[in-house]
């Protein structure tokens, strides 16, 4: 079944177009060590130069080389991306089958479900993130916490569905326990939704760690950054729109490739809701 | 239809809650001394006890979360830690800019989003169509920030057509208000747009298969009609939800856009807050987000009987 859907999304040329987007985004995060320089090294003799081959993307306002930054914050958005989106996405995935399957835990958890959801996340998140300090940790718990709900939410719909059909009904009068149902029916019927929302979790990550950052919020100002590049374009743009271009285009492969990936993964996995 | 609203208030409730007592939460768990931040690097260890006292940090958990709920209970936010103005002042000034900042944005995304949507959708697979699909795709991966320092380098500074920040308000010159505030509500606006695009194309294309279409159409209507009567109706009623969630996401947008701008709104008052860990301020304009946004769904929900009169509460 999994191999069959595989097969499905890999003929899905947007999905694929998503896809390579995304790799090569994550080709250069992994090689950005062999691909750029050293992020931190400042060079106040060469700032705000115009690109040249020495320069692919030219310099920034400090000095450093704009293809180092922009590479190395590939690494930074896509580790943060990825811790956030896991721990987001396991967790949502237990409580929302957990939620799913038990009324009163349903009761319980749905209420800050609902809370934290109609909450524009940004405005949490830049509180969260704000009074816990500074520091990639702080980033992913404040993210974390935002992108749970989200999660919950569509997992525990799912749960519901698998909860009404036939097949638990007749595995609990022929005396299932409780703990079997969830594992051997539940849980994996819940999973093909929940690989629909990574992709969506992902974008939002990268998405928000490049506005924290902007804003200045989050991650440490010499951390290399998408976000942190661009906010120092405001000052530069007119001399040099380098660092207002590469850094932002960088961002929206990133997250496009995620968006269109996002709506092959749902196309091949939920199709009741694709239709829609 | 009393009780109706009630109930919804009261299903409403957690929407202001969860954030505050998250927040609340949070802020008490944080590491380090809140008390030694606010009070500076420099401070004797008397300074930071008396701000300890002030914000009520010396108290147990259980006792402050009590004083906590009973002054959120009575709207009492104190004020600020910096200028000693009263929150509820500091957020009702603010907020007036942003809401009108909102209503702008809103306004530019209603105006794009939706015509595009029906165009699109009612040429399926033409070249438009596919046109408009892929840049609904780039403008969802857009992050607006973004977009608004490319429209400042290019319309602000390049071509000087808007001004680059500021704010100016309606009430001193309109025209100069508009001029101000046109870059913002444009950034902010245009990427919603992407949004209720794809929405009322989904909407428009689920419409073209009802059964009252395809009545419509061997009544012999002409094709603009079925879509203008029958189509355009149907896919209108489920925007007003998704129009309602834009509002609410574009004032998160805000949150960013008038830190670019330098516009005087919450979300300016939000991020110097959060900066200097003006914990009454934060908790003021926390609450107040939530409010309208409990208010802006109820609004939507009774929208929504006027606009479909088969949905009765």
């Amino acid at each position: 079944m999994l191999r069959q859907r595989f097969s499905e999304l890999v003929r899905d040329r947007t999905a694929m177009a998503g896809a390579a987007l995304l790799g090569l985004m994550v080709l250069l995060a992994v090689l950005a060590p062999v691909l750029g320089g050293d992020p931190y090294r400042v060079d106040p003799t060469s700032t705000l130069r115009p690109p040249s081959a020495s320069h692919w993307f030219g310099t920034d306002e400090k000095g450093r080389d704009l293809w180092t930054m922009v590479v190395h914050g590939a690494r930074t958005s896509l580790a943060i991306g990825a811790v956030t989106t896991a721990l987001a996405v396991l967790t949502g995935y237990v409580l929302g089958v957990l939620c799913g399957y038990f009324r009163w835990v349903d009761a319980v958890v749905m209420r800050v479900v609902d809370g934290l959801m109609s909450f524009p996340s940004i405005v949490l998140v830049i509180s969260l993130v704000g009074v816990l300090g500074d520091g990639v940790a702080t980033m992913v718990t404040g993210l974390t916490v935002v992108l749970i709900p989200m999660v919950t939410r569509v997992v525990r719909g799912a749960a519901l569905a698998v909860k009404a059909m036939p097949m638990v009904e007749s595995t609990t009068s022929l005396g299932s326990r409780t703990s079997w149902v969830l594992l051997r029916y539940v849980a994996p019927e819940a999973l093909s939704v929940t690989i629909v929302q990574a992709a969506l979790a992902f974008s939002v990550t990268v998405l928000s760690v490049a506005a924290l950052s902007f804003l200045g919020i989050g991650l440490p100002p010499d951390v290399p950054s998408w976000g942190t590049s661009l906010s120092a374009a405001q000052q530069y743009f007119y001399s040099a729109w380098w660092i207002g271009v590469f850094p932002g285009l960088a961002i929206v492969l990133t997250v496009l490739g995620l968006v269109l990936l996002g709506d092959g993964l749902r196309d091949v996995f939920d199709p009741r809701s694709a239709r829609k | 239809m009393t009780n109706y609203l009630f109930k919804r208030l009261g299903a409403l409730l957690p929407t202001v809650a969860v954030p505050m007592v998250l927040l609340f939460v949070m802020l008490r768990l944080a590491p380090g001394d809140p008390a030694a931040a606010i009070a500076g690097d420099s401070a004797t260890s008397e300074e930071i006890a008396e701000v300890r006292s002030r914000l009520g940090l010396d108290a147990s958990l259980w006792q402050q979360f009590l004083t906590w709920l009973g002054r959120v209970v009575r709207l009492d936010f104190g004020s600020s830690l910096f200028s000693d103005r009263a929150v509820s002042g500091l957020v009702a000034e603010h907020a007036l800019v942003t809401v009108q900042l909102t209503v702008l944005a809103l306004a530019v995304a209603v105006l794009i989003g939706p015509a595009l949507g029906i165009a699109a959708g009612t040429r399926r697979h033409g070249l438009l169509d596919r046109v408009l699909v892929f840049g609904s795709s780039v403008g969802i991966a857009l992050p607006s920030f973004w977009l608004a320092v490319l429209l400042i380098a290019v319309l602000g500074v390049v071509w000087r057509v808007f001004p680059v920040a500021g704010y100016v308000p309606f009430t001193e010159d309109p025209v100069l208000f508009l001029h101000h505030l046109a870059l913002p509500a444009i950034s902010l606006g245009l990427l919603e747009a992407a949004t209720l695009f794809r929405y009322s194309r989904a909407g428009v294309l689920d419409s073209l298969h009802q059964p009252f279409v395809t009545t419509a159409r061997s009544m012999g209507l002409p094709e603009r009609t079925v879509i203008r009567k029958y189509v355009f109706r149907a896919a209108v009623v489920p925007m007003v939800t998704v129009v309602g969630l834009t509002a609410g996401s574009l004032m998160g947008g805000a949150v960013v856009t008038e830190s670019i701008f330098s516009i005087p709104g919450l979300g300016q008052l939000l991020l110097t807050a959060v900066q200097r860990r003006d914990y009454p301020v934060i908790e003021g304009c926390i609450f107040f987000i939530a409010v309208v946004y409990v208010l802006l769904n109820l609004v939507i929900d009774l929208l929504y009987s006027l606009l479909d009169p088969r949905i009765r509460y």
